[in-house]
């Protein structure tokens, strides 16, 4: 069987067994979707390309722990996402310039008006204005299709906080792209509201 | 605790912050069954969750579209750098035993990454610098014995490497980022060399250039790209090598 009509896990075992070949077409198979997932985590594509780098040859040193129970891709998705983590966590060690904010009253595309890829285009935009700390956990729940209980994980924090601060983003996002029907009826409605009073109930309930 | 202690009035007129939260599941499951059957009698409260939905299915298809594929530039710094990876570890033995997940040095892969960036960017303009390294070297043409000033990746000081014919591997550790043309001069030199022999230059990347000995006889080696992650060339000719003088003393694929 060739290289590129193995699966995924054989090409894994090959590789493992010495196969130089192996890891090659692994990567062939998932850079692009991997380089999708690192860009959409880390925003900057020097940074992303960076992480997707470190990701792969990580995954290419610690072939020899990947378990056959598991996805190929999964396991990989996971690397990525880790090395992309790392990341971001530097970066919030840094200080930095915020990005800018979008006001309450930003004007928004009429929704039919837009193809899907626009619409992806808006939203991407949309959720990219978001602080890390809502944007990551939202990315990893709603995006990248991971559980609260294994964003908690992969985040390090509780399984509640990724709840709220997925709550706080959603809300946010509901506003930015327009589709709360009366967004300023009421004064808990987004935007600053979203960090603060809200923030501290939100913190009482989770027990924080 | 009532549901005033936890974050006020609970109810018409809705806090979004309320129904994202219970959306979300973070309200304790008390407080969530209490409220649900509230809000879904209320069509303002029912809206805005309609519209959490609606946010959470349109991240989700962000997840599902196509990949758009990396950008040239970073792709071909990426496979540079996986490539570079593949054959390292193809020449020597991995250092981390199975199951543990080395954790991988950033600002030495940066360092390393730079390197092989300004290599490649500078791959075009390299020819005439390599021409004033290397000429001074020539056993026989240079123009004087004194040390000639290296440019990043040279090393054409050393002396000719001893390869055996039968462990073509073994010697690419000495090649790799090595920029010693030897009597083929610089890049063109070895560019209408690798003509000769049948390689299209601009389809492969010299990975290292050496002046070897091969089972005793004097040749250079060239190390090149196949455009498989990898996979190598090891071209070594003789030292005539050039146009109509293919001079091919190896050409073999490694793995072949």
């Amino acid at each position: 069987m060739t290289a590129a009509a193995s699966s995924d896990a054989a090409l894994i075992a090959a590789h493992a067994a010495g196969d130089p070949r192996a890891f090659g077409e692994l990567v062939r198979r998932h850079r692009d979707r991997m380089w999708a997932v690192a860009l959409r985590t880390l925003r900057d594509p020097e940074e992303a390309a960076d992480a997707l780098q470190e990701a792969f040859i990580s995954a290419f040193r610690a072939a020899g722990s990947f378990r056959a129970e598991s996805q190929v891709t999964t396991w990989l998705h996971r690397i990525v996402v880790n090395a992309c983590l790392d990341r971001v966590r530097r970066r919030q060690a840094r200080p930095t310039v915020p990005l800018p904010d979008t006001g309450p009253g930003e004007p928004v595309t009429p929704r039919d008006a837009m193809s899907e890829r626009e619409t992806r285009l808006v939203v991407q935009r949309a959720l990219n204005e978001l602080s890390d700390d809502q944007r990551v956990p939202i990315l990893l729940v709603d995006v990248e299709g991971y559980s609260v209980a294994e964003t908690a994980q992969l985040l390090g924090i509780a399984e509640g906080t990724v709840k709220s601060r997925c709550a706080r983003g959603r809300a946010k996002l509901a506003k930015v792209l327009g589709h709360l029907r009366n967004p300023d009826a009421d004064a808990n409605v987004p935007g600053d509201a979203v960090d603060g009073r809200g923030a501290t109930a939100r913190r009482h309930w989770e027990g924080q | 605790m009532t549901e005033e202690s936890r974050s006020g009035p609970v109810g018409p007129p809705w806090s979004v912050d309320v129904l994202a939260d219970l959306h979300a599941g973070a309200l304790d499951s008390a407080l969530s069954a209490q409220l649900w059957p509230r809000v879904n009698a209320d069509p303002e409260a029912r809206a805005v969750i309609e519209a959490l939905d609606t946010v959470k299915v349109e991240l989700g298809q962000l997840g599902a579209a196509p990949a758009a594929p990396m950008p040239a530039h970073l792709a071909a710094r990426f496979d540079a750098a996986l490539r570079t990876e593949l054959y390292r570890t193809a020449t020597a033995p991995p250092p981390t035993p199975p199951g543990a997940a080395p954790v991988v040095d950033l600002a030495e892969a940066r360092r390393r990454r730079n390197r092989r960036t300004a290599w490649g960017v500078g791959l075009l303009t390299a020819a005439a610098a390599a021409i004033a390294v290397t000429v001074a070297v020539l056993p026989g043409q240079g123009t004087s014995g004194n040390p000639v000033a290296a440019i990043p990746g040279s090393n054409s000081a050393n002396p000719p490497l001893p390869v055996d014919s039968g462990n073509l591997s073994a010697a690419i550790g000495g090649v790799n980022s090595q920029r010693d043309y030897g009597p083929l001069k610089d890049q063109q030199g070895l560019d209408k060399c690798l003509e000769a022999n049948g390689i299209d230059p601009s389809s492969v990347q010299t990975l290292g250039v050496r002046q070897v000995m091969l089972d005793g006889k004097r040749g250079v080696f060239a190390l090149l790209t196949t455009g498989r992650l990898g996979q190598f060339r090891v071209l070594i000719v003789e030292p005539t090598c050039g146009p109509g003088n293919p001079g091919r003393m190896v050409n073999t694929l490694l793995p072949s």
